[in-house]
């Protein structure tokens, strides 16, 4: 008998693997390419649409123009969809919006209060506006704990068991690279992921994504640019060992390159790291650099900054023009954390207002923040810029599907359509800047604002003007 | 020189972090031959203890010693409640009850204490300019309390273990437990003050490495996992042993950042297994560890 | 009628009890195919991927005794193998552009992994408890800093990873493509569980099996008896590596993308798999299915109940009703286990079979006297009482009857 099951065991064997490799074809994606021209018998009702100007699309060049609405209208193609039909259909009732973010586990609970910043705006629009189309809206947070896995298992029940119309605001890289390809193929549209990535650009293959956080690219070209008109010729990168970090390094090397400055020292850090990164500042200080531009992730913002305050202290000399990334652009980093003055004149970048911050105390938009987040989350520190962050990511969603209900195509191919032509400018983002996206401009948020921290006023303070390089990235090509 | 100075002692402050958790795994060690995976995580509430406290205008040093007392009795009903009643410690089913208890000691930080990350004062002066220059190079003040905290819990430990009844019970029951029972030691009172013991050391460590990162939920996960390297390197049931290990794996890591330039800190852990492996394949039991099965 | 029952082993009770189990098994994984609704098909495709790497992870740890903290470091290796074998970052002589079919990487996925198994299995050979399962560890998290590295950047994608490859179901599946994508990686993980489970218990029963079996419960009376430690530790931890590596190639393709700091990458996911085999049963041929479908969807469970705003009753008047409270899932995930580990110290399975042994005992054929006391000492009341080593020994130093007693 044992023999008998050695033989059925080699044949199963031969017969999985003679299965496992019958098709040749499976390794290139195949997703849906569809919107290179899309035809104008699909183009749902767009008469509201801004500024339709019917240029040929299809062209892969970046859009150089920075006034809004002058690109091409973007309409999206159903017709590759799963199931076309569900994608252009009216949406009965209110609108269910479904997230999937870190809510337990270890270091991912760290970005919790995003959804709290979610659930605050959601709240507050309800209260406020009674709901949208009649019905109020529902906003469905699932925990995924930072593990793209496990976000693939939250889209799935969010998009199977729970029905939502649309999902917005996703935390982190990988975990929205994980969902791309199925909510781009069943044609939901998945917006404003809470990351810088380039891929958010990628319109040709996955139309229904969009990014909400300033990409890489637009945060290095600003400070590479700065470095050097300050005279620089020398800089230096500190970044965390991740996807996220790797990421800003890239873009940063390019840039730094393109504005003449000769990068003499690189140090990473463990995105696990609890540490002061006390070694790798001794190196910096060894190098010496005109410039540096600091990736860290979370805690390891304040403490890089410590470790900074430290070595300037010691060593009269070292008096580098220091960059951090926007996403340590948080007044809690660099205040309640840093207290050896480490943190003074530093610079970092910010297209959201500081809702905390007495420069905007009397601006409306974040005074309305600031009550919702007082009546909705009042265990959230609002101060802490992924609320901020959370509350945008929701309300660029809910101004979409508005503008779509306006539109009259309240669907999610309408929503969709809505956010590809977006021009739009939240109330909690800086002053004067257009925000707009188009068929040849796919990233939203293309423009931000140097601040450096004063320690005396506690305070970010406006370190130049607001950049604004809308347009400019125009589409992702991988 | 200079420059070798400096890092030598940051690698050394550092390594003081990874002895004091790996003095207190061997603690637990020594009495119940489990590895406790909650160790760093008890340290962490210890550490927000010490957050509460002094932003209600306690002193620092009189907070730490207040977390120390809460992190040793947290470990001490963690032995008594959740290992203990496991029939006959069942090896397998201890590891999961500890991992169950990391989970929910770690989540229930977050839940109490928030998840922003802040500051914690530390106990010695730690401003900008509070460094003192040995031969040209700046040493913060800091950096060097916290091997002197290493050294005097190394004497205290020391005089415990070899001046008192309970460190001789303790050090019986670490040897043979039926034998302890049979001359009358309280074993079961024993195992809880051991473990409790090393609950107080992991808050010591948490405290001690705070102010310099940034007090949050994450704060002990990798010096957990570098202060086990450490215990191992050192030889498990070996208070030395977990003190060099320690030391071992810190000062690695600064060289390995100032020296080796095709290396970054990011890859300390290949260079530790070769090192690891490169001890372990000579001593099984570690630098300093008595050479016994253990069996698990 | 006196309990407990005794069968003999191939008699038609025997039988029947083991068509009931597979039946029941099987009609199982036949309603969730059908009935259930997408995601909870995923996250039972999720849990037979899990399984696959546990079941290598009992055959190392649960079987031959020896306490692998590394095995997520092997599901890590053939994650990154497959990606980059289908992504073509991996030069081959014969194929246009270098890029594989998705299903012929899990054959070189587990070359890959027997082989650096056989070296981890190396230090075993001195190493034991603790001191080897942290080893192992290191091991693990020096996998994944080496896939971050930034020197090999150009093969392993370094700290960004790889992203953007897919396993379509193959035509003659007669699956729809993407939208049946969730049904392909059950079925495939499936198959795969299957073939790994038969391989394994198929080994358990044979020579090398005993031998293994010999090493976990005294290593120097095995060595005397003539077991070759060598071999039986670096073939066996080679073995074990490689169905966890064939389990990690999996996981990557269902999820199209690998990046090294994915949490089930490294220590996470080692202690994963170690919860999953224990709490399922160490050195129990069902455990690793058992094991990997609690982990999965209780901590689904345990989630849920954190995602709910609702539950921030827990806390009573210390926050406000409706608050979102972090980290209740894991709170509540943490008290499971603890829970798990004080009333089920053996494992679902082991715990299960004593019970069973209770009511029905499979006895051989011919019986023997001594072995058939044995088997009813295990079973009677006597068996609840021993540790776990004990019983596991007496289940197992009969492999047969250990899988009889489950069937019946």
């Amino acid at each position: 008998m044992i023999r008998t099951k050695k033989l059925l065991a080699f044949a199963a064997a031969g017969a999985l693997v003679l299965a496992a490799c019958g098709d040749d074809d499976d390794t290139a994606d195949t997703t849906p390419d569809g919107t290179e021209a899309p035809s104008a018998t699909d183009a749902p009702d767009t008469t509201d649409a801004p500024d339709s100007t019917d240029a040929p699309d299809g062209t892969d060049a970046p859009d150089t123009t920075d006034d809004a609405g002058s690109g091409t209208e973007f309409v999206i193609d159903t017709s590759v969809c799963d199931d076309p039909d569900a994608a252009t259909a009216q949406i009965e009732g209110g609108l269910t919006i479904g997230t999937s973010i870190p809510l337990s586990g270890g270091p991912a609970v760290l970005f919790a209060p995003l959804g709290a910043g979610q659930q605050a705006y959601v709240d507050w629009y309800n209260e406020t506006n009674g709901g949208l189309n009649g019905e109020p809206l529902e906003l469905i947070i699932k925990d995924d704990q930072y593990t793209a896995d496990l976000t693939k298992a939250n889209v799935d029940e969010l998009v199977f068991d729970d029905e939502v119309d649309i999902l917005s605001g996703i935390i982190g890289s990988p975990n929205n690279l994980a969902v791309q390809a199925d909510l781009n193929a069943q044609c939901i549209p998945q917006l404003w992921g809470a990351t810088g990535a380039p891929d958010w650009g990628n319109i040709d293959e996955y139309p229904w994504t969009s990014g909400l956080l300033v990409p890489y690219a637009i945060e290095s070209r600003v400070w590479a640019e700065d470095a050097a008109a300050e005279g620089g010729t020398t800089t230096a990168l500190f970044y965390v060992n991740n996807e996220f970090g790797q990421s800003y390094a890239d873009a940063y090397e390019e840039l730094a390159a393109e504005n003449g400055l000769d990068i003499i020292a690189e140090e990473v850090i463990d995105p696990a790291d609890s540490g002061a990164p006390s070694g790798q500042m001794t190196n910096l200080v060894e190098a010496n650099p005109d410039s540096i531009l600091a990736v860290p992730l979370g805690a390891q913002c304040a403490a890089f900054m410590t470790e900074l305050g430290n070595a300037k202290a010691a060593n009269p000399d070292f008096n580098p023009r220091v960059y951090v990334t926007a996403t340590c652009a948080n007044p809690l980093f660099f205040d309640a954390l840093v207290d050896n003055g480490g943190s003074d004149g530093v610079f970092t970048s910010s297209n959201a207002k500081f809702a905390t911050s007495e420069e905007y105390a009397d601006d409306e938009g974040v005074q309305i923040f600031l009550e919702a987040m007082a009546a909705y989350a009042p265990d959230t520190n609002p101060s802490d810029q992924s609320a901020l962050a959370g509350w945008l990511s929701m309300e660029l969603a809910v101004h979409a599907a508005e503008q779509a209900l306006e539109a009259g195509d309240f669907s999610r191919a309408g929503i969709m359509n809505a956010v590809r032509n977006i021009d739009y400018v939240p109330a909690l983002v800086v002053d004067g800047v257009t925000a707009s996206m188009d068929a040849e401009d796919a990233y939203y948020p293309e423009f931000t604002q140097l601040v450096q921290w004063d320690d005396t006023a506690k305070a970010f303070i406006p370190a130049g003007d607001v950049v604004d390089y809308n347009g400019s990235l125009g589409t992702y090509t991988p | 020189m200079s420059l070798f100075l400096e890092r030598m002692v940051n690698g050394l402050a550092d390594g003081s972090i990874y002895a004091l958790v790996a003095l207190a795994l061997v603690v637990v060690f020594r009495s119940t031959g489990q590895l406790n995976f909650a160790q760093g995580e008890i340290g962490t509430t210890g550490a927000f203890v010490v957050s509460t406290l002094t932003l209600s205008g306690w002193p620092v040093w009189v907070s730490i010693v207040v977390a120390m007392v809460v992190g040793l009795l947290i470990a001490a009903s963690v032995e008594r409640v959740v290992i203990r009643p496991i029939e006959h410690r069942n090896p397998g089913a201890v590891i999961v009850a500890l991992i169950g208890v990391f989970l929910g000691v770690n989540q229930l930080n977050a839940m109490i204490w928030g998840v922003d990350a802040r500051r914690l004062p530390s106990v010695f002066p730690d401003g900008a300019d509070d460094f003192v220059t040995v031969f040209g190079t700046p040493l913060r003040v800091a950096r060097l309390g916290v091997i002197g905290v290493l050294v005097v819990l190394l004497v205290l430990l020391f005089l415990l273990f070899t001046r008192t009844k309970i460190g001789l019970a303790m050090r019986a029951v670490a040897n043979n437990q039926e034998s302890s029972n049979l001359v009358g030691i309280r074993v079961g009172g024993v195992l809880v003050l051991g473990w409790g013991l090393a609950g107080a050391i992991g808050v010591l460590a948490a405290v001690m490495l705070a102010p310099s990162a940034g007090l949050s939920t994450t704060l002990m996960l990798s010096p957990f996992l570098l202060g086990s390297v450490a215990a191992v390197l050192g030889g498990l049931d070996s208070p030395v042993g977990a003190v060099v290990g320690g030391l071992i794996i810190g000062v690695t890591e600064a060289f390995i950042v100032g020296y080796v330039d095709f290396l970054g800190a990011d890859m300390l852990l290949p260079v530790m297994l070769v090192i690891l492996l490169a001890v372990l394949l000579l001593r099984p039991s570690g630098l300093f560890g008595s050479e016994r099965v253990e069996r698990v | 009628m006196q309990l407990p029952l005794r069968y003999a082993r191939g008699s038609w009770q025997h039988w029947a009890g083991r068509v009931l189990l597979f039946g029941g098994v099987g009609l199982f994984m036949y309603r969730a195919v059908t009935e259930w609704s997408r995601s909870g098909l995923g996250l039972l495709a999720d849990a037979l991927i899990i399984a696959i790497a546990v079941t290598g992870l009992n055959l190392i740890t649960g079987y031959t005794g020896q306490l692998s903290l590394g095995h997520a470091g092997f599901f890590a290796i053939g994650a990154f193998v497959a990606a980059m074998l289908v992504t073509g970052k991996v030069w081959t002589p014969f194929l246009d552009d270098n890029l594989w079919t998705p299903g012929w990487t899990l054959p070189v996925v587990a070359v890959v992994c027997f082989a650096v198994g056989m070296v981890v299995g190396i230090p075993a050979l001195r190493l034991k408890g603790i001191y080897l399962a942290l080893v192992t560890l290191v091991f693990t998290e020096a996998v994944r800093a080496f896939f971050k590295y930034d020197r090999f950047e150009g093969v392993t994608g370094g700290a960004t990873g790889i992203k953007g490859f897919n396993y379509l179901p193959p035509s003659w599946t007669g699956l729809d493509g993407r939208a049946d994508l969730v049904k392909w990686f059950f079925w495939l993980a499936l198959g795969i569980l299957i073939l790994v489970s038969i391989l394994v218990s198929g080994l358990v029963r044979s020579r090398i099996g005993r031998a293994m079996i010999a090493v976990r419960d005294n290593e120097t009376a095995a060595a005397v008896m003539g077991v070759n430690l060598f071999s039986i530790k670096t073939v066996v931890f080679g073995l074990s590596g490689a169905i966890a590596g064939v389990a990690g190639a999996l996981f990557a393709l269902k999820l199209t993308l690998v990046e090294a700091d994915v949490p089930i990458f490294g220590l996470f996911g080692s202690v994963t798999l170690l919860v999953a085999m224990v709490v399922g049963g160490a050195a129990q041929s069902w455990g690793p299915l058992v094991g990997a479908m609690f982990y999965v969807f209780v901590n689904d469970f345990a989630r849920s109940v954190g995602e709910d705003p609702s539950n921030a009753i827990v806390l009573g008047w210390f926050v406000d009703a409706g608050t979102q409270l972090n980290g209740l899932g894991g709170v509540v995930f943490g008290i499971l286990l603890i829970l798990f580990a004080r009333f089920v110290p053996l494992g679902a399975v082991g715990t299960a079979k004593i019970w069973r042994a209770k009511a029905v005992v499979v006895v051989p054929k011919i019986a023997m006297p001594a072995v058939a006391g044995a088997a009813t000492g295990a079973g009677t009341g006597e068996g609840a009482g021993t540790d776990e080593t004990e019983a596991a020994t007496i289940a197992s130093t009969d492999p047969e009857a250990d899988e009889a007693g489950t069937a019946t």
